[in-house]
């Protein structure tokens, strides 16, 4: 993508990192945690593959 | 907070190593706009891809922009090096590949703004929204793997981008808020920009189908007297 002609230079430094900590879980939205009807569910080997990733 | 202009006679490369001396212009990342490629093959499903470069985003790791430049640190003015995000979902360019997802990741570092998107030293993926041709295990395992919400959208995130390009107001909630607020934006939203995704592709398909007559029409040449 382009993003068009330079208008300025700066520098942000967030207070607290956008990065979440190893150990820190993410609220998974309800869906995610419900079985997926429009979507064919993975073949096992696939989903212990993710599993394991 | 005014940041001050950029001065075209100070836009040589080298100018760019001071960049980070001194107090930060701004004390959050910049949000905005990106795509990337999920891995399509069983070991790389929960891999976000840069879509050109073809990179790994490190999970739980700031993505740390490189060039092959030595004159300047990332990212450079006249040069195309850094990572990429777009104000506007609905400029953001899109590959053939139907694993791709929209996202609004989080920018900070060196940052150079342009007329439409910024290039940045440093990034991390804020959410992801994906589209339904990615399962729930995947986006679950993605979720748990980056550490960041996984959404998804009945809409193909290439749809999504432009239908929120055409709502701005609902954009940048998505693009400022988290969790359990960008859920309930989706699902309240969902079926809207559904329909009028299928009202576009039904668009789209009408004209498909009328461009070969078209094409005859200014295929036609008057015969040669």
């Amino acid at each position: 993508m382009d993003i068009g002609p330079v208008r300025r230079r700066f520098t942000a430094e967030p207070i607290s990192s956008p990065v979440p900590a190893a150990q820190e879980r993410v609220p998974e939205p309800p869906a995610l945690e419900q079985p997926d009807e429009r979507t064919p569910a993975l073949p096992t080997h696939e989903i212990d593959a993710v599993a394991r990733a | 907070m005014t940041l001050p202009p950029l001065d075209p006679a100070d836009r040589d490369g080298a100018e760019d190593l001071l960049a980070l001396e001194g107090a930060p212009d701004l004390p959050e990342p910049v949000l905005a706009w990106r795509t990337w490629r999920v891995g399509r093959r069983a070991q790389r499903r929960t891999e976000l891809i840069a879509p050109l470069a073809g990179v790994l985003w490190p999970p739980r790791q700031p993505m740390v922009a490189t060039c092959a430049s030595p004159n300047h640190v990332p990212p450079g003015d006249r040069c195309r090096c850094g990572l990429y995000a777009a104000a506007d979902p609905g400029t953001l360019d899109w590959g053939p590949s139907d694993h791709e997802v929209l996202g609004v990741v989080a920018l900070w570092g060196r940052i150079v703004e342009g007329a439409r998107g910024w290039r940045a030293s440093h990034a991390y993926p804020r959410l992801l929204l994906t589209g339904p041709g990615i399962a729930g295990e995947q986006r679950a395992a993605l979720a748990r793997r980056y550490g960041v919400p996984v959404h998804r959208s009945e809409v193909p995130p290439k749809g999504l981008a432009l239908l929120l390009s055409d709502d701005p107001v609902h954009a940048e909630v998505l693009r400022r808020s988290a969790g359990a607020e960008v859920e309930a934006l989706l699902a309240a939203q969902m079926p809207d920009w559904t329909r009028r995704w299928e009202a576009r592709a039904a668009r789209a398909a009408s004209d498909v189908a009328r461009r070969p007559v078209l094409a005859g029409f200014w295929g036609w040449r008057r015969p040669a007297r």
